[in-house]
């Protein structure tokens, strides 16, 4: 099945500089595109998104499936995803 | 007195009389400075029912109480007065560092009264206060107005001034400081001008005192090298607050085309990344801020090129932008430049302009209303136009300088189901309806609908916690949580705190209370805990809902425009949701201690904040 993702502001630069990236990947969760993307993007990327001691996602590292925060839905970062789901990687943000 | 400099000035523009006084030590513990101390000089001494504009309405400048020491990013002043733009109490607070300078010049604020007939400044040099004549500078815009005070007086002198929207009383005119800083919202910029006051300039070297310069510098040390981990610092300086207006896209809340939709199709032409890559030059920061979160900016292309300022912030990009269906970030810069130049609020400018903009679409305001203006979505020619237009009030801006709600009471034919504000303030650019909890914190803050009040938007759209306060989680911001209502009452009370030291509200998502309190206990040498940074926050909000209640605000105000509780959202991750505020809004009380049917604090909240003056001036004396 198709997964896009697409990375913003720091993490889109560690990302190729992309706009969106298309991953055609099956059986997976949040934390499974994360892991992909890390083996993809190398260590800086990765150093990003994993705490390298405690190997857990960043608490201040925001990702949204179909516009929703992971930790807004049950099964947070193992939720399943599903064809054409749309994943969106987001570095700390304050203001407005 | 530490902190505070202990003295205020009062100036009456009628018979010219300028006296000082000392602010009582009762008063500095219950209330610490800033939008405190003001908002219970305002109460006390602002009868209700009063003109906004006219000679019985007060214009209180207080800075805060951390004001000028070193502890970061806490340099900031409030403006309090009762606005012409809402008609109940209103606050409006501004970085840079004149309120540094209005410190060392030996005062911790001015109370402006009466109406001087002739246009004025006011002087403060060290010490000495000075009305002077102002005719050579009315007429002129802020950044000519602040030129000519330097050249006269020295470049060592800070200046807040009105421009030609103040003068003209434009209903949401900003004070400006510093040239790009903005008092903004609320309308004070026209109180200042009804007083035919058009600047304020200070200077001095007066010292602000610490009681525990140890603890003190171990605490700011400590602070300083928090924000200098804190990534979330570092994107504030890469990118402005514009930082968000992806995310807040992607969760389907960006207000586009007048709040028809939260979804923009051309946000990354407008956002963080394209902003610096078109105009930012530098990144600028207020007194003591490591964050630097503002923006030294040139345009580079297109009819404005070569026009520099500062900004744009993210409302002003979202709302100038998204709002207005506009995708030109020129345009969006250079109507920022000139609201700053004029003194407009943009939140309120760039929603009126939206507005109006959606009137014109469905045939409400039609070319002949217009002097033959084509104000559809999307024209930045006529934003630019408009922009002029309402500061100068000519021709149809003079409608658009009245507001959204007096346009819409004006204009009619079902356009204020489509008038975005509450309780006349235009609503900023966070749909609720993609985040519920923070409709109840439009709907029920004191000055209108407002999003630094309460701040939720924290938590929702940004999942960003604040550590001011003990529980900020939201755990699904679709959904109307009762128990939730509490995370907006606990981010009021402790954000007023914040405005009435003088922080900046990004350090709540940096700093815990426990840390706030003790650099208020080192600076002042009082004995001052959480427990006291909770209850005077609570104090201060309770005395200014006490303020509207005396102007006849009730439960029926605590509302939101027809379309965010009526209109579901049509597309995105919000698609199909509206905001049902009843389910919120008995909670909210509840936490509060308000009265559910009248929406009044009750009197025993009021006793136990120590507010027992304030029953019998909303309860009469039955009460007492």
């Amino acid at each position: 099945m198709k997964i896009r993702v697409k990375g913003y502001l720091t993490l889109k630069k560690l990302m190729g500089d992309k706009a969106e990236i298309s991953l055609e990947i099956e059986n997976t969760t949040i934390k499974g595109v994360l892991e992909l993307l890390s083996q993809r993007f190398g260590q800086d990327f990765k150093n990003s998104i994993f705490n390298p001691k405690t190997k857990e996602v960043h608490s201040h590292i925001k990702v949204l499936v179909n516009g929703r925060h992971y930790h807004n839905l049950p099964d947070r970062l193992d939720t399943r995803l599903k064809e054409g789901d749309e994943v969106a990687l987001f570095p700390p943000v304050a203001g407005g | 007195m530490f902190g505070l400099m202990g003295k205020i000035l009062r100036v009456n523009l009628t018979d010219k009389n300028i006296s000082e006084e000392r602010i009582p030590e009762e008063v500095a513990k219950k209330f610490l400075g800033g939008r405190g101390i003001a908002s219970k000089y305002l109460f006390d001494e602002v009868k209700s029912g009063i003109d906004p504009l006219g000679p019985e309405n007060k214009l209180i400048f207080m800075s805060g109480l951390l004001a000028g020491t070193p502890s970061p990013s806490a340099g900031r002043y409030s403006v309090v007065a009762k606005s012409p733009l809402t008609n109940i109490w209103a606050q409006s607070n501004s970085g840079g560092r004149w309120g540094v300078d209005l410190k060392h010049s030996g005062f911790d604020g001015i109370i402006f009264e009466g109406i001087s007939e002739k246009p004025v400044y006011l002087v403060i040099d060290d010490g000495q206060a000075e009305i002077r004549d102002a005719d050579d500078l009315w007429g002129k815009n802020v950044t000519e107005t602040t030129g000519v005070l330097k050249e006269k007086l020295g470049n060592k002198f800070n200046v807040a001034a009105i421009g030609t929207a103040g003068e003209n009383l434009v209903k949401y005119a900003a004070i400006m400081n510093d040239i790009h800083r903005a008092a903004g919202r609320c309308g004070l910029g026209a109180v200042m001008g009804s007083k035919r006051l058009k600047a304020i300039a200070v200077n001095g070297t007066m010292e602000i005192k610490i009681a525990d310069k140890k603890t003190f510098q171990e605490i700011s040390k400590k602070q300083y090298e928090l924000l200098g981990e804190n990534i979330l610092g570092a994107g504030l300086q890469g990118y402005g607050t514009t930082l968000v207006l992806d995310i807040v896209n992607v969760c389907g809340g960006l207000p586009t085309r007048n709040w028809q939709t939260g979804v923009c199709s051309f946000a990354e032409d407008i956002n963080g990344e394209s902003l610096s890559e078109k105009v930012l030059v530098d990144a600028v920061g207020c007194f003591a801020c490591p964050i630097k979160c503002g923006r030294r900016t040139e345009i580079k292309k297109g009819p404005y090129t070569g026009e520099k300022g500062e900004g744009p912030e993210y409302e002003t990009v979202a709302i100038f932008g998204a709002m207005c269906d506009n995708s030109n970030l020129e345009a969006i810069t250079m109507a920022n430049y000139l609201c700053n130049d004029y003194g407009l609020d943009t939140i309120s400018c760039g929603s009126t302009i939206a507005f109006t903009m959606e009137c014109f679409e469905k045939g409400i305001l039609k070319t002949e209303d217009t002097g033959g203006m084509e104000i559809s979505f999307g024209n930045s020619d006529a934003i630019i136009e408009l922009v002029h237009r309402i500061a100068k009030r000519e021709g149809v801006g003079d409608l658009l300088a009245e507001g959204t709600r007096i346009m819409a009471q004006r204009l009619g034919q079902g356009s204020e189901r489509f008038a975005m504000h509450v309780k006349g303030l235009e609503l900023p650019a966070y749909d609720s309806r993609a985040a519920k909890i923070t409709g109840l914190a439009f709907a029920t803050a004191n000055r209108g609908g407002d999003h630094v009040t309460g701040y939720v938007q924290g938590p929702t759209f940004l999942a960003s916690p604040f550590l001011v306060i003990e529980e900020s989680e939201i755990e699904d911001p679709l959904k109307e949580n009762p128990a939730e209502t509490k995370v907006v009452k606990d981010l009021e009370d402790a954000l007023t705190v914040f405005d009435a030291v003088g922080s900046c509200k990004f350090m709540g998502m940096a700093s815990d209370a426990q840390e706030i309190s003790e650099i208020i206990a080192a600076v002042t040498g009082w004995k001052f805990e959480v427990e006291d940074f909770r209850k005077i926050g609570e104090r201060i909000y309770n005395l200014e809902r006490a303020f509207n209640v005396r102007e006849g605000l009730t439960r029926a105000e605590d509302t939101l425009p027809k379309r965010l509780l009526e209109e579901p959202l049509p597309e995105g991750p919000a698609e199909g949701n509206v905001n049902n505020l009843g389910i919120l809004l008995d909670p909210y009380y509840e936490f509060r201690g308000w009265d559910k049917t009248t929406g009044k604090p009750t009197p025993e909240k009021l006793r136990e904040l120590g507010l027992e003056n304030v029953i019998k001036q909303i309860y009469g004396s039955k009460e007492q």
